[in-house]
């Protein structure tokens, strides 16, 4: 806990000398700052949109977007980042695919919280779904609609929390590729 | 007046033929020869009572002289052929060296031989027709001004102008008149530029007319007329030029801004006007860049273009409109615009500015989320950081929720199961028992109906008094070692059974232990009604528990 507060507090400074660093004009240098708290086992969506812009500044848009992507999982509410994206795919002629209207709703949907929020919601659920069983037993009460609902509502944030959890897994894991560095 | 004196002329010319008995009648046939008109006159002439004929052939190329035989004999014909086409090519001849080349001609003139590039000229194409000279029609070949940009001035064809050249009268009558922008460096050349004219002139003498008059021929003469060729020096703007020179050259220039309001709230639109007035090549001028405050969003301008054809250049106004939307609160200056121009005529860059203008941007409405345009203007900046999280931590969460998910959800699902297989057990002795009480009792008493067929008497009691037993032992839980009919009595009062039920049961019971040792006379009736008696019992007792 101790070692874990140390490091929190070196790279608060890390993420000022990037900070200044970046007012400087020295992008580079910047992204080697914020790529060090990374490696330090720590990030923030704040750390990601600013290597966001960095990577912006320098024209390396497919980093940029993918930085600003990595934020926007952190914290869906940074308005900010999606404005960005939507600025590089025009830049990198990436079109926007129309999505059918399910799509678009089930994306909102899952857009709503950030995943940490989503998993929450499926262990709350959960926890539900004992205690009407435990009252059920308790009370001899029927509750069998109450079960079967909340049944299918943890299915469904599961199948919601899951799916976002692979797309997060998708972003974070992958590369940049060559081609892409390439076709910059 | 003149009435009386046309009267009194026709008495005279009357009385004259009467005098000298002289008439003639003359008539005209017009044929077409050879797709050629012709008009053959025959006048008859009756002087002093001689008559005489008389042909005469108007027109005179290639007459057929055999359809005319009535009027002139064939030879007479042929050389009069003759005679008329040597007259013909006579004619023509005296007409072409009558012909003055100064009678007609056209002329381009400009204004300036020497300029600079962007630089205006008027061209002007003129002709000059001398009195006298009739012009039937023009045709006017359009001249290409190859290097410069050609504006038209509207001009009056009707308009004439006299002028004296050598003592000669000249109708000049302006044609095209054009202002021409220099684009190009060096020696452009202004090409030759032609003009078919078709010339009246005068030909044959027809006839005289009434009056005497001599009527002539109409010969049309097409000739072409050309200009020479112009050479327009274009030079070179002086070097350095200025940072903001775009182009201009005007010997008057000035710029004007308006603006509608200095006051506005936040996403609420301006207007600015900047409004450009001069002579010279203003109409080519194209918006530029202005260095607006970056918190305002400004749309391309609209371009209003005022300017007219002068006589020697174009003038009027141009006004580019700004629609300016601040999206931020603050005071805000729009910086002053400075204008440079080259005037010709001094040969020197002249710089113009205007003044800057102050804007208070008060907050307004909050603009939507979604709009997208709002960040337009954003600045990449960062932005500060909040917290850190663990990224080890975020990726063990990634890789085992699901696999914690399904355990839970198996785990509520697995106690579930256990616990309900648990509650079966429990329930199993007494409740089953109780469930399963009628079935017994109903299979013992069909048993009892197989005795009553085979005539079996004593296992029929003992299949009544079991099934009777049974039954009450099973519906309300007692073990066998208890049955007795103090707790038939004790039982049935608890569970609200009413005590007619009650003492007809235990009469049933007694029934069947008298009738094991009663005589066998009457067996069978007895048998078939204590059969009926305790199925009946049986269905009460049920229908009375299932009421409380």
């Amino acid at each position: 806990m101790i070692i874990f507060h140390l490091t929190t507090y070196s790279s608060d400074k890390i993420f000022e000398t990037a900070d200044s660093l970046f007012q400087k004009n020295e992008y580079e240098l910047a992204i080697n700052y914020y790529n060090k708290i990374l490696e330090n086992n720590l990030e923030s969506s704040e750390v990601y949109y600013n290597l966001g812009i960095c990577y912006f500044k320098i024209k390396e848009y497919r980093n940029s977007k993918k930085n600003f992507q990595k934020s926007l999982i952190l914290n869906p509410k940074i308005k900010l980042s999606e404005h960005w994206i939507t600025q590089i795919n025009k830049k990198i002629n990436e079109k926007n695919i129309p999505q059918m209207f399910y799509v678009k709703w089930i994306n909102f949907i899952v857009n709503m919280f950030d995943t940490f929020t989503w998993i929450l919601i499926s262990f709350i659920l959960i926890l539900c779904l004992v205690i009407t069983i435990t009252f059920k037993y308790l009370f001899n009460k029927k509750v069998n609609t109450i079960v079967i609902t909340l049944l299918l509502l943890n299915l469904i944030v599961f199948y919601f929390t899951n799916n976002k959890i692979e797309n997060n897994k998708k972003i974070f894991e992958s590369q940049v590729s060559l081609s892409d560095i390439i076709y910059q | 007046m003149t009435k009386y004196l046309f009267i009194f002329l026709i008495i005279c010319v009357n009385l004259n033929a009467q005098f000298n008995s002289y008439s003639e009648s003359s008539s005209t046939i017009f044929k077409v020869i050879n797709g050629k008109k012709v008009s053959i006159t025959t006048t008859e002439i009756n002087e002093n009572g001689k008559k005489s004929k008389k042909c005469v052939i108007n027109n005179y190329i290639d007459i057929d002289c055999e359809t005319i035989d009535n009027c002139i004999k064939k030879n007479d014909c042929n050389d009069l052929i003759k005679t008329l086409d040597l007259e013909e090519k006579k004619l023509k001849n005296h007409n072409i060296k009558n012909k003055n080349d100064s009678d007609v001609f056209i002329k381009l003139s400009i204004n300036k031989n020497e300029i600079y590039i962007g630089e205006q000229i008027s061209c002007i194409s003129e002709i000059y027709i001398k009195d006298g000279v009739n012009i039937n029609n023009t045709n006017i070949e359009p001249i290409s001004f190859e290097g410069f940009w050609e504006d038209e001035v509207k001009i009056d064809t009707k308009k004439r102008n006299r002028k004296i050249i050598n003592n000669k009268n000249y109708t000049v009558i302006k044609y095209k008149h054009s202002i021409l922008t220099s684009q190009k460096i060096g020696n452009l050349v202004i090409p030759n530029s032609s003009m078919k004219v078709e010339l009246i002139q005068k030909g044959r003498l027809l006839y005289t007319d009434f009056f005497g008059r001599p009527q002539y021929e109409n010969i049309l003469v097409e000739e072409t007329l050309s200009t020479s060729k112009k050479e327009v020096k274009v030079k070179k703007l002086p070097d350095p030029k200025p940072k903001n020179f775009y182009g201009t050259v005007s010997e008057k220039f000035s710029i004007e801004t308006e603006i509608d309001r200095n006051e506005t709230k936040t996403s609420e639109a301006i207007s600015l006007k900047i409004k450009f007035r001069g002579k010279g090549n203003i109409n080519m001028l194209q918006p530029f860049k202005i260095d607006f405050p970056d918190e305002f969003e400004v749309f391309d301008p609209i371009i209003t273009d005022k300017t007219y054809v002068g006589n020697t250049s174009t003038n009027g106004s141009k006004v580019f409109e700004y629609v300016i939307i601040p999206r931020q609160k603050g005071q805000y200056t729009i910086p002053s615009i400075s204008f440079s121009y080259f005037n010709p005529k001094l040969e020197k860059y002249i710089d113009i500015e205007n003044k800057s203008i102050e804007i208070n941007v008060l907050k307004g409405k909050q603009y939507v989320d979604t709009d997208t345009t709002q960040y337009s203007l954003q600045k990449l900046e960062l932005i500060p950081n909040s917290k850190f999280n663990n990224i080890s931590f975020r990726k063990k969460i990634y890789k085992y929720y699901s696999i914690v998910f399904w355990i839970f959800i198996s785990l509520v699902f697995l106690t579930k199961f256990i616990v309900f297989i648990l509650s079966k057990r429990v329930i199993d002795t007494a409740k089953k028992r109780k469930e399963k009480s009628n079935k017994i009792a109903i299979k013992r008493l069909k048993n009892a109906q197989k005795c009553i067929k085979n005539n079996d008497f004593d296992m029929f009691f003992e299949e009544i008094e079991k099934s009777i037993w049974g039954y009450f032992a099973d519906k309300f839980n007692i073990e066998s070692s208890n049955l007795s009919k103090e707790n038939i009595d004790f039982y049935f009062t608890k569970n609200l059974i009413n005590d007619r039920l009650k003492n007809q049961f235990i009469v049933l019971l007694q029934d069947c232990e008298f009738a094991r040792y009663a005589p066998k006379s009457n067996h069978n009736k007895k048998m078939q009604e204590i059969l009926n008696q305790s199925k009946e019992i049986i269905i009460e007792v049920e229908s009375n528990l299932k009421k409380n």
